[in-house]
């Protein structure tokens, strides 16, 4: 415990002396902004998959023109999938000699999987509700223009095809309204065990079936996979990456983008912390050499400064952590015009992953020039001209493009981009 | 016969055709050869020599800073000779007190940590007393929290004896410990070296080009070019 308390001593004293201040800054930085982009493209990749998810009201979905079939959806309850499904088509109304073309929604038990439905009982929006799931047997909702349109209002009788529904909700939010030609015809929504009463669906009918799933990312994905060779023509396969395209790539790049940035200032910060750390070894022969003259063995050299320099990765990590969250705060204010406005709030895996990133670059960048200490004869106390022999130039490389390389790894989750840039660098 | 054996029960330092070479670009140099001593426990020894006959080099090697060449070296009847490096550092830590020239202090402890610093580094729990009681006797009771900085070149030697006898070596080597000192300020730290030397009956081996302080110890190796003539 003493050698601890010597070790936080002489720390104390040479930060105090301002010997380590650079390479505490340098640590700050590196930390501050890899802690700020990973806070910042995690929350803001999560909103958008939240808000991508709504707006299908599901992970997947499978856009067809004729029911699929029986089993791919067993085989989605086999990968732990829920599921629903939805029917559109366009239907004429005729109530109190009134006409109108109305794009009726059939909606099963679950639907929707993702996000919500607003409706309301009452005529003046008073009571609107949210709700998780639609109408029941028997009943319908309706968009408020059908009621004027139609002179009909909450309670009465609304007949689809050959099924007069009642009408219980007016229907004032649903998540998966597409932005197509039916969005400018009224929406009906019904239960799908009314469906087959309304007699509505006759070959030739222009219809729209929309199978939904949603579950555990990692399951959607191999759903997916297994499913995609199998699809025809008709069949097409919606999820966030494949129904907004551009969103994901979007995404992807700005992620890349600031990541490939932030290693840049991660490297700049690990030169310096080499170079800082190579003159503070150099500032420590002639005490080191007293310690070994004094009876200190190797490791314990190497513990003694290795100690050292964990407490202050630790503390400057800490502070480059909570510093990289107010910057990241502070970027969501200044882009907030641009950016959704409800955003999941920071997870703590970016935060852990900006502190191992200060702890990794120090080990990295500090950890050649700190052996050369281990290395320091006990003679040097009486031949000062006595030095270590310089790092080793085979570990200072692997550590630093050994670091880098894991870094741009993970930002471009591409081997052979990696190699690439490592290679031209 | 007799009297060699007893000597040699009584040695805390024994060597026996002791040398040291190194390589260099114009080839080997030796810089010591045939060092044979036998330096008795309590004893005072002066080295002296001119500039770059090896007195700084022999030291080194009796105190398992370094390794020699050839020959052997026994402390206290271990074998230094065959100690890894480890195996000395602890050695020096249990046997040895050294002051040097250049006083060697660590700036950034204070007059009381440094002579801590070897008790601390053997895990003695009285660390702080002992040290302040020696840092009592050699008259810097006053100075305990300054720094070397804050100290002149005697008083900082004044830490170093103070360091030196902390942990109560068997062995004192001392490397031309007046060499940066005016020579009033260099009589009162040989003084106290002596005294603290006779206090502890330690053995005492003092490099020096000072005759007058050679005199002073109670037997004197000249070595010239390596070798004790
Ligand atoms: N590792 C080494 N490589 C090359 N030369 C060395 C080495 N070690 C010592 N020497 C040389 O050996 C000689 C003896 O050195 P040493 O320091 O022992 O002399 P010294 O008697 O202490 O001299 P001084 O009185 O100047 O301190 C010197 O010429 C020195 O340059
Ligand atoms: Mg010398």
């Amino acid at each position: 415990m003493s050698r601890f308390n010597l070790a936080l001593r002489l720390l104390w004293r040479d930060s105090r002396s301002g010997e380590l201040t650079i390479l505490i800054l340098a640590l700050i930085i590196a930390v501050t902004s890899s802690t700020a982009i990973a806070l910042f493209s995690d929350r803001l990749q999560r909103t958008m998959v939240n808000q991508a998810a709504e707006f299908l009201a599901a992970d997947l979905v499978i856009d067809c023109s004729a029911p699929i079939a029986e089993d791919w959806l067993n085989k989605a309850t086999q990968f732990g999938l829920l599921q629903a499904q939805t029917v559109d088509f366009p239907s004429v109304l005729i109530e109190h000699d009134e006409i109108l073309l109305a794009a009726i929604k059939v909606v099963s038990n679950r639907y929707p999987l993702r996000g919500i439905l607003k409706a309301t009982t009452t005529e003046d929006y008073t009571s609107e509700t949210t709700l998780h799931e639609g109408p029941v047997k028997g009943s319908v909702w309706v968009e408020k223009r059908i009621l004027s349109a139609l002179k009909l209002k909450i309670g009465d009788s609304l007949t689809i095809g050959e099924k007069p529904l009642t009408i219980t909700h007016i229907l004032t939010y649903e998540p998966d309204k597409k932005g197509n030609f039916y969005s400018f015809s009224p929406r009906v929504m019904i239960n799908q065990t009314d469906l087959a009463a309304t007699n509505s669906i006759q070959p030739g009918s222009h219809v729209h079936y929309f199978f939904q799933f949603s579950g555990e990312p990692q399951a959607i994905l191999e759903f997916k996979q297994w499913l995609k060779p199998q699809l025809n023509p008709s069949q097409h396969l919606v999820d966030i990456h494949e129904d907004r395209p551009e969103l994901g790539t979007a995404l992807l790049r700005a992620e890349r983008y600031l990541g490939l940035s932030s290693i840049l200032v991660i490297l700049i910060s690990g030169v310096a912390i080499a170079m800082a750390t190579r003159r503070y070894t150099e500032r420590h022969f002639n005490a080191t050499a007293l310690l070994r003259c004094l009876g200190c063995q190797q490791q314990e050299i190497l513990w003694l400064y290795s100690s050292q320099f964990v407490v202050l990765g630790a503390l400057a990590s800490a502070l480059g952590c909570v510093l990289g969250w107010f910057a990241q705060e502070v970027l969501f204010q200044l882009l907030k015009d641009l950016l959704p406005q409800q955003l999941v709030s920071p997870s703590f895996g970016a935060v852990l992953f900006g502190f191992t990133i200060g702890v990794v670059v120090l080990l990295a960048f500090a950890m050649p020039p700190l052996l050369r200490l281990k290395q320091v004869s006990p003679l040097r106390v009486l031949r000062r001209d006595l030095e270590p022999l310089p790092a080793s130039a085979w570990l200072v490389y692997s550590l630093s493009i050994g670091v880098i390389g894991l870094l741009i790894l993970r930002y471009t989750t591409d081997i052979k981009m990696t190699a690439t840039i490592l290679g031209g660098g | 016969m007799q009297t060699q054996l007893k000597q040699t029960s009584n040695a805390i330092i024994l060597t026996e055709d002791l040398g040291k070479a190194v390589v260099t670009s114009e080839g080997t140099l030796h810089i010591l050869s045939s060092i044979d001593l036998i330096i008795n426990s309590g004893e005072s020894i002066a080295i002296i020599g001119e500039s770059g006959s090896g007195k700084s080099t022999l030291i080194s090697l009796l105190a398992g800073l370094d390794t020699p060449s050839s020959g052997s070296i026994k402390l206290k009847g271990k074998s230094l000779t065959e100690m890894n490096e480890d195996g000395r550092a602890a050695l020096r830590n249990e046997l040895i007190g050294f002051v040097f020239q250049s006083f060697q202090l660590l700036q950034g402890l204070t007059a009381l940590e440094n002579v801590m610093l070897p008790l601390e580094l053997r895990g003695d729990k009285h660390a702080k007393a002992v040290a302040t009681s020696l840092l009592n006797r050699v008259g810097l009771a006053q100075r305990l929290s300054h720094t070397p900085k804050q100290l002149s070149g005697g008083e900082q030697q004044r830490v170093a004896l103070a360091r030196a006898f902390a942990t109560k070596p068997a062995i004192l080597f001392a490397d031309e410990p007046t060499g940066n000192l005016d020579s009033k300020t260099g009589e009162t730290i040989i003084n106290l070296l002596f005294e603290l030397n006779r206090e502890n009956q330690t053995t005492l081996i003092l490099v020096t080009h000072d005759p007058i302080l050679a005199a002073r110890c109670q037997r004197t190796i000249r070595i010239d070019a390596g070798c004790i003539v």
